[in-house]
């Protein structure tokens, strides 16, 4: 096995445990309350509000084969990749504006910068920046791949439970099953960047296991405690 | 000064991941918080974990213990911040032999390092100032627990990776010197390796199995037997040749002049909820070097950042430690209570922390997130 072939096979069961953990179940059979929905919406926001930032850091440290493939993506997050395109954080407030919770931004917004304080602040556990880029990169891009196998059923039962029209569900839309080639291409940046930095397949590994250690899906989209209920730790 | 106000908030931290050993399997910190008021408006905050199997006490018996013991022996109490410890050592005395419970030692921690906090808030200093740092910075120890070869193995790699060089490892479940090759094999000749066998043994089974070790170069073995098994604990020691860690035998200052009483032991490990707080476990430190024992600061499975800064700063304080355990942080709870981490950083280090009170600054919604219960009272 190689190492892409590993953190794909992580990517896919956590994908699985997310669609299939409760607080998701409850959410897509139109259970839960609208306050549920609204703290999920809420939720995606406030973790993806950083991801230009983080994007910025792994075009910093990836190796020189990967580093066109970065750059596209973070323009496009960014919104600057073509002509009036828009940044994935305005299609994030689109979404919530959509759900009519826009006197939530600033606060939404407050929270992802104290989020992203706390990780700046978190004394690093790896000695230099190639294991940090590694282990940042394989955080960053499980949401990618996530995203490309579960975001149209996401935007489904927005759209069917919470009354979404297309223009608040389009950052889904662009991270749909269409967007399977990113997912894809961050598996090839993955093991381009292993190479380059002379992991070998136990260290990348470790690298992994430690970085994925928990289902961030769940904890950033709902909470720990449901993340804790997924795995039975509650 | 005087406390006005106290709060208990018992609270359920999801773990990471399970953390096994011989007394008890673990997937979530039972933790209590408690917060006091004073009559100037400050807020401190301390913390205790009741355990069982160490002192009796569970959530139920802290919980009454600080409501209708220390609680009321602390309200319109004046406190003198100068010589603040042996003050609330008057105002909130260690009690012992309540039934099942050995010593109310975590109710005390958690209130003692509340008022702590809040005092020191309230005259702009810092815990550093109280217990003045010996030590530019801490190494912190990781620590392996029970799991199949294969896992073990794996998690000394890890732990490698992130440079720890000090490891603790839970054993006496099974396969324990198989457990220790496996590891020792990973982590090579130079980390320093110790096994926390937390009472699984008999005197006999110990010696065969401390034995059995000695190629593995293991540095220290902690509670080998049953708790408080004085006479053979000592006979254990004159057997073998790898030094011996009280734990569980170690929760009260007569437990310490029994261990030195039967010259039973090499080293004390204090930890601040076993052991009462700050005030009881700079006595035990200071009774440890008085005969010439060593000692390790350890910490509670599933500490938060309130007793992780207060291990921080009473192991930086004695300096001279052979081993210190917490800090783990997001490591092993799903999330902390502080603002900025506690976690230690690469190879285990730590850094001195600097700010008022216990120089950590905790979230309130955290709190409120993860409270399971929680009892008010005011003057």
């Amino acid at each position: 096995m190689n190492i892409a072939d590993y953190i794909e096979d992580i990517y896919r069961r956590q994908a699985e445990e997310f669609l299939a953990c409760d607080a998701f179940q409850q959410l897509e059979s139109g259970e839960a309350p609208r306050e549920a929905y609204d703290q999920f919406i809420g939720n995606i926001f406030r973790t993806h509000q950083n991801s230009p930032q983080f994007l910025a850091f792994l075009f910093s440290v990836a190796p020189p084969s990967a580093q066109d493939r970065v750059a596209h993506n973070l323009l496009e997050e960014m919104g600057i990749e073509e002509e009036g395109g828009e940044s994935h954080p305005q299609l994030l407030t689109q979404l919530i504006e959509g759900a009519g919770l826009a006197h939530q931004v600033s606060d939404l917004e407050e929270a992802a910068r104290q989020a992203m304080r706390e990780v700046i602040c978190e004394p690093l556990l790896f000695g230099s920046l190639r294991e940090v880029g590694f282990a940042a990169m394989a955080e960053v891009f499980s949401f990618e791949h996530m995203l490309a196998h579960t975001s149209t059923r996401i935007a489904t039962m927005l759209r069917r439970h919470r009354g979404l029209d297309d223009d608040a569900l389009v950052w889904f839309s662009h991270h749909s099953e269409v967007d399977i080639v990113h997912a894809q291409e961050a598996l090839l940046t993955l093991a381009e960047t292993a190479e380059y930095y002379d992991f070998d397949f136990d260290e990348a590994r470790d690298v992994a296991d430690l970085t994925l250690r928990e289902n961030v899906f769940i904890k950033r989209y709902f909470d720990p405690r449901a993340l804790a209920e997924a795995r039975h730790l509650s | 000064m005087k406390v006005v106000g106290l709060t208990i908030q018992p609270l359920r931290i999801p773990f990471v991941e399970r953390f096994q050993h011989s007394l008890k399997d673990r997937a979530a910190s039972d933790t209590v918080v408690v917060r006091v008021q004073l009559e100037d408006g400050t807020y401190g905050y301390g913390e205790g974990l009741p355990r069982p199997y160490v002192t009796g006490e569970t959530v139920e018996t802290l919980v009454t213990h600080v409501s209708e013991q220390l609680w009321p022996a602390l309200v319109d109490q004046k406190i003198f911040g100068d010589e603040l410890l042996a003050n609330l050592s008057e105002l909130i005395p260690t009690s012992t032999d309540d039934g099942p419970v050995r010593a109310h030692n975590s109710a005390r921690c958690a209130v003692e390092v509340a008022v702590v906090d809040a005092v020191l808030r309230s005259r702009a200093m810092g815990l550093h100032d109280l217990l003045p740092p010996t030590a530019d910075s801490l190494t912190y120890s990781g620590v392996i627990t029970a799991g199949d070869l294969e896992s073990v193995a794996r998690r000394a790699r890890q732990l490698m990776r992130v440079g720890l060089s000090h490891i603790k490892v839970k054993v006496g479940l099974e396969d324990t010197v198989e457990r220790i090759a496996a590891i020792r094999k990973e982590l090579g000749p130079d980390s320093v390796l110790r096994i926390d066998a937390n009472a699984a043994w008999t005197v006999d089974q110990a010696a065969e199995v401390l034995q059995a070790l000695e190629p593995y170069n293991v540095a220290s073995c902690e509670e080998p037997l049953a708790p408080q098994s004085w006479s053979d604990l000592a006979e254990l020691r004159q057997r073998v040749s790898t030094p011996l860690i009280a734990d569980e035998s170690l929760v009260t200052a007569s437990d310490a002049q029994q261990l030195v009483a039967h010259e039973a032991i090499d080293l004390f490990n204090i930890r601040l909820s076993k052991c009462g707080g700050i005030g009881p476990c700079l006595e035990l430190a200071a009774y440890a070097r008085e005969h010439g024992l060593g000692y390790q600061v350890g910490a509670h499975v599933g500490e938060t950042a309130l007793l992780s800064a207060v291990g921080r700063h009473f192991a930086a304080h004695l300096g001279d430690a052979r081993f210190v355990e917490g800090s783990y942080g997001t490591l092993l709870l799903t999330e902390d209570l502080s603002r900025t981490s506690l976690r230690f950083g690469h190879q285990g280090k730590g850094t001195l922390l600097k700010g008022p009170g216990l120089g950590v600054d905790i979230l309130e919604e955290r709190l409120e997130g993860y409270a399971v219960g929680r009892l008010e009272f005011s003057a």
